[in-house]
């Protein structure tokens, strides 16, 4: 009997322990899944604000929009062209006329002559 | 003996009895066992669920308020892709998306006051019917709409009734932060967002998805496009308009402008005026842009020289036709020449030259013929003469009797000055390099270096002087066309087109302008013909794509000037204008 009981009380013992490491785990799961629900949500929301705030944006700086606000409270005109000066910085000029290159994928198709 | 064998069993049955009993004793105390730590198991979960999450935490909280949304949150949204996709711009500019708002719906059995309840909605939302809302408050139906797509002003007013029946569902609404601009490219939806016109029809499933497209438009250019044909619209007291400007290697337009247009967001369908996309549906006679084709075929196909001379001294009498000059020199004219004073004889005798069956096949290679193969699934057929006969070929060589699309046009004119590749025209922007590119030939270098030539002589000393804007070497051909009407065609009513390209030594962009109906006024001096309207719009464009592109004037001298390859052939008797 004495014998039985010591089993009897390790059992008890590792099963209690097992039970209470258990529930320390699973708590901490159920912690873990409300922390990634509530970021997952406020991600969400955070992007559809930004969402919104980008539409407002592009609303707000819609050529239309800004004319009107220039037509209303500045007296703005279109630059002259003369007063735009070329980059020192820009390597390639914009203007310089370019030679058509040998390109192999080039098709060669003479559509009218039918020859 | 007996005894001995009882006394024996006897001890044997109490042996075993004892035996027995033990077992069962450490058995209970095993299942006891058992049962006290299931009950202690229970205890600890029932402290825990009491005690422990009894207090729920701030994120035990947030989380289930989280989760308990009747409605998705937009993060659902987001995640799941049910949203439709955002239309960009080149430059990744918004020009559709799609925003959360607020229906207001009714439960009717819910409802405490339908009289009541009517006349207070009806103050909130002034366009509903009073009678209509009544009776849809009285209906006794559990979900009847009331008012789609509400303010969150209105929606605040609307609970501050405080009437139970009355709910609010969140559905997806399309936004257009441009309003009006490229309203015939991008297209509208439906209240249940599904894509009825333009972009929004042609690419439905793909934006259904969630997937985001990008245009080859750019806005500003877009707004610079716009605002210079309003104005000259204006100023002529013209019926509509259109433009483009396409980049004439990729083919890419980065505007398309029909007017008048109308706002995405609050679509008129009534107004068919505004709804009409002038730019691939509407087809126009165009009138002598169409001498770019008919000059390219002649020098292309038959090798011609550009000294080769044409009689411009009467007209060109075909049957019981005659063909006349508008801007007449009545003198003998080269390929130039013919070109510069825009001669309707002298595009006539090409065309002749050419014959029916080339100049045909030239105009359909070069897409004029037939509807266009395009994004946008509104597309025109071009008018086209049936049967062609050879008079045909001659209105033809100088644009009247073949009616095609401003996009068709344009197309046509970059491909044979971008080196001579076909130009397939498309509104969604291209990553696709150069190089890579698959590329047909429809003339030669040659061919494509000369019309560069020509359409900057008729800038420089022919009838689109206003179109030049000194350092962009800017050229073009100007189109005035009558209008056909009842009896023939309308000299009262005109069609003023320029087709431009510029830099002309080696032309990047190409801008198509168009006015319907223009009316001279003083400053034109009455005057209403493309000269006047449409080439300096050309010139007006070109500036704001200057200041918009940062693109660098070449200054006077450096470079040579494309006209002066083919001034030459000119002999500058008088000075034109228009």
């Amino acid at each position: 009997m004495k014998r039985i009981s010591t089993k009897v009380m390790i059992v008890f013992v590792v099963a209690l322990g097992l039970a209470t490491a258990l529930l320390h785990v699973s708590q901490r799961v159920q912690k873990l899944g409300d922390e990634r629900s509530v970021l997952l949500s406020d991600i969400g929301r955070d992007l559809y604000d930004t969402h919104v705030l980008e539409a407002e944006w592009a609303y707000l700086n819609s050529p239309q929009n800004l004319q009107m606000l220039v037509d209303e409270y500045l007296d703005l005109e279109v630059p002259d062209v003369n007063s735009i000066v070329q980059d020192t910085h820009e390597s390639v000029l914009f203007f310089m006329p370019q030679q058509p290159e040998d390109d192999p994928l080039l098709h060669s198709v003479s559509l009218t002559q039918g020859e | 003996m007996f005894g001995y064998f009882v006394q024996r069993y006897k001890i044997r049955m109490e042996g075993e009895h004892s035996a027995s009993f033990g077992l069962v004793r450490s058995r209970m105390a095993l299942l006891s066992g058992f049962f006290i730590l299931a009950y202690v198991v229970l205890a600890i979960r029932a402290f825990d669920l009491t005690i422990l999450q009894g207090q729920l935490s701030p994120e035990r909280q947030a989380s289930i308020t989280a989760q308990s949304f009747v409605t998705p949150a937009p993060d659902m949204v987001f995640a799941s892709g049910k949203r439709r996709g955002d239309i960009l711009d080149r430059n990744g500019v918004l020009v559709a998306t799609t925003l959360k708002v607020q229906s207001l719906y009714a439960d009717a059995l819910h409802i405490s006051n339908p009289a009541l309840t009517a006349r207070q909605l009806v103050e909130i939302f002034p366009e509903l019917s009073y009678n209509d809302v009544f009776e849809k408050l009285e209906s006794g139906k559990r979900f009847v709409w009331l008012k789609r797509e509400v303010m969150p002003d209105e929606q605040e007013a609307v609970l501050e009734i405080g009437e139970p029946g009355l709910a609010f569902q969140e559905e997806d609404r399309r936004m257009y932060p441009n309003g009006g601009l490229a309203a015939h490219i991008i297209g509208y939806t439906s209240i249940d967002n599904h894509g009825l016109s333009g972009i929004e029809r042609s690419f439905d499933q793909s934006l259904s998805k969630g997937e985001n497209l990008s245009l080859s438009l750019d806005i500003r250019l877009q707004h610079a496009l716009q605002r210079t044909l309003e104005k000259s619209i204006t100023d002529f007291n013209a019926k509509a308009g259109a433009g483009v400007i396409m980049d004439v290697e990729t083919g890419e337009i980065l505007a398309g402008v029909s007017l008048p247009t109308f706002n995405l967001n609050k679509p008129d369908m009534q107004n068919k005026d505004a709804i009409f996309n002038r730019l691939t549906l509407g087809v126009y006679e165009l009138g002598s842009v169409f001498k770019i084709f008919s000059t390219a075929a002649l020098l292309d196909l038959k090798e011609v020289p550009l000294a080769t001379k044409f009689d411009a001294r009467e007209p060109l009498e075909s049957g019981r036709f005659k063909i006349r000059d508008y801007h007449a020199e009545k003198r003998i004219l080269t390929i130039p020449e013919v070109f510069m004073y825009s001669s309707n004889i002298g595009s006539a005798m090409m065309g002749q030259a050419l014959g029916t069956e080339a100049l045909r096949n030239f105009y359909e290679d070069l897409g004029l013929l037939t509807p266009l193969d395009f994004e946008v699934r509104e597309v025109g057929h071009p008018l086209v003469p049936h049967p062609w006969r050879d008079l045909n070929t001659l209105t033809a060589s100088y644009g009247h009797g073949v009616a095609t699309t401003p996009v068709q046009v344009s197309s046509a004119v970059a491909s044979l000055v971008n080196g001579g590749y076909l130009v397939r025209p498309t509104l969604i922007k291209t990553d696709v390099p150069e190089a890579e590119r698959p590329r047909i030939r429809v003339v030669s270098q040659d061919t494509s270096d000369k019309m560069r030539q020509l359409l900057r002589l008729v800038v420089t000393d022919g009838t689109a002087k206003k179109a030049d804007v000194p350092g962009f070497f800017v050229g073009g051909k100007t189109g005035t066309a009558e209008k056909p009407g009842k009896n023939g065609y309308d000299r009262n009513r005109l069609i003023s087109s320029f087709v431009g390209v510029f830099p002309a030594n080696n032309p990047k962009y190409l801008i198509f302008t168009m006015v319907d109906e223009p009316k001279g006024n003083k400053k034109t001096y009455g005057y209403a013909t493309a000269g006047w309207v449409a080439a300096p719009m050309m010139a007006e464009v070109v500036k704001s794509m200057a200041s918009i592109l940062g693109l660098v004037p070449v200054k006077a001298q450096t470079q040579p000037d494309p006209a002066d390859a083919v001034k030459h052939y000119i002999t500058f008797e008088k000075e034109k204008h228009g």
